[in-house]
């Protein structure tokens, strides 16, 4: 019993430490990147399952911007991810003698480091290539609902965002 | 005496070229006859797919003759393509008008130790049309995915799977057809006309 004080204690601690770091991220939100724009955003929710956020960024700088990471108040985690295609032949494709077409291959699911948007260029976080990945989202996000997102560049730089949420169908 | 071979004979000529050219004509019109835009695959019955669906019932892919059935092989967690390929499939389905009764979605999970009947039903339920979800003992989704020719494995990291992202074609007398990847599936005219096409021949 005597133990449950100390202990108490140092978990608020620890909880006011982790605040204050959050606060400090707070502040970086203070000197936003003005270069980089952000456009056509919106996140796919489905019941209970990853969510995946989808954007285009405009980098209307001089220097490239790269964007290394993404928070979110309504995601457990949020990160950067890529789907992407993985050329492995498959021998058992059924495919009709003579198809010029490839057996198909799998598709996978990385997370990525770093997306960089070149100077005066856009890069499209879309269906089937970047996207944001929202694990554990909140039961906020669902269709009709706003989730608002911060986009962390190298550099400290941060640009904050709206993703309107839309059902599997993307409307 | 000169001997004559059979091909001398001009009457024989004449129908030995007869017969090639007809041929040569069918092959070129049958050829030219149709188009798909997805990828033509062997035409042969449909390997089985005896399963377990949403609603916790028996699945057998014969109960679907009769219609057309697109059949996806993914899972639940698949954030990115997998509900992007489903949706992709709703203005297929807008553009078959009258035909779309005549035409499902079957979504196989890769992740039967997750998708569990009731959580296929909950994602099933959010796209439309609604495709039949199925799931099932671990060792009869390896062997579903195998004779379908879908290639999948566990990713690294353990969260997610790789996985072929196609859909299969059967038409209405449970054979293979046509195989989609998202590519094909962007022009739902198309993939419509092609649905239309299984159902007629
Ligand atoms: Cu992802």
């Amino acid at each position: 019993m005597n133990l449950a004080g100390p202990r108490r204690l140092r978990c608020l601690l620890k909880g006011a430490v982790v605040a204050s770091g959050l606060a400090t991220a707070g502040v970086a939100h203070a000197a936003p990147l003005t270069d980089v724009g952000v456009s056509d955003g919106w996140m796919r929710a489905l019941p209970g399952l990853p969510a995946a956020g989808y954007l285009t960024l405009h980098n209307a700088g001089s220097s490239p911007a790269t964007l290394i990471g993404a928070t979110s108040a309504s995601c457990g985690s949020l990160s950067l991810h890529r789907t992407s295609r993985l050329h492995v032949m498959s021998h058992r494709s059924g495919l009709a003698p003579g198809s010029m077409a490839a057996a198909p291959g799998m598709t996978t699911m990385q997370p990525v480091a770093a997306i960089e948007i070149k100077p005066a260029s856009s890069v499209r976080l879309m269906p089937g290539g970047y996207h944001l990945m929202c694990d554990q989202p909140a039961a906020r996000v669902m269709p009709g609902a706003t989730v608002p997102v911060t986009l962390h560049f190298s550099g400290g730089g941060s640009v904050d965002t709206m993703l309107p949420v839309r059902g599997p169908r993307g409307s | 005496m000169m001997r004559r071979g059979w091909w001398r004979s001009p009457l024989r000529a004449v129908a030995v070229c007869a017969v090639l050219g007809c041929g040569l004509l069918a092959y070129a019109h049958l050829g030219a006859r149709y188009g798909y835009i997805g990828t033509p695959l062997k035409v042969r019955l449909a390997p089985r797919l005896q399963l377990t669906d949403d609603r916790g019932k028996p699945f057998d892919l014969s109960a679907l003759r009769g219609r057309a059935a697109l059949v996806y092989f993914g899972y639940t967690h698949c954030p990115d393509i997998c509900p992007t390929t489903l949706a992709a499939l709703a203005p297929v389905f807008q553009a078959l008008g009258p035909d779309r009764g005549n035409a499902v979605i079957v979504f196989v999970t890769l992740d039967p130790e997750r998708d569990t009947p009731a959580l296929l039903h909950a994602y099933v339920s959010a796209f439309e049309p609604m495709p039949i979800g199925l799931t099932g003992p671990a060792a009869a989704i390896g062997a579903a995915a195998k004779d379908w020719g879908v290639s999948w494995r566990p990713a690294e990291g353990g969260a997610y799977i790789d996985h072929a992202s196609v859909i299969t074609l059967v038409d209405p007398q449970g054979r293979w057809r046509v195989r989609y990847g998202l590519s094909q599936v962007a022009d739902p005219a198309a993939v419509a006309r092609d649905i239309r096409h299984v159902m007629k021949s």
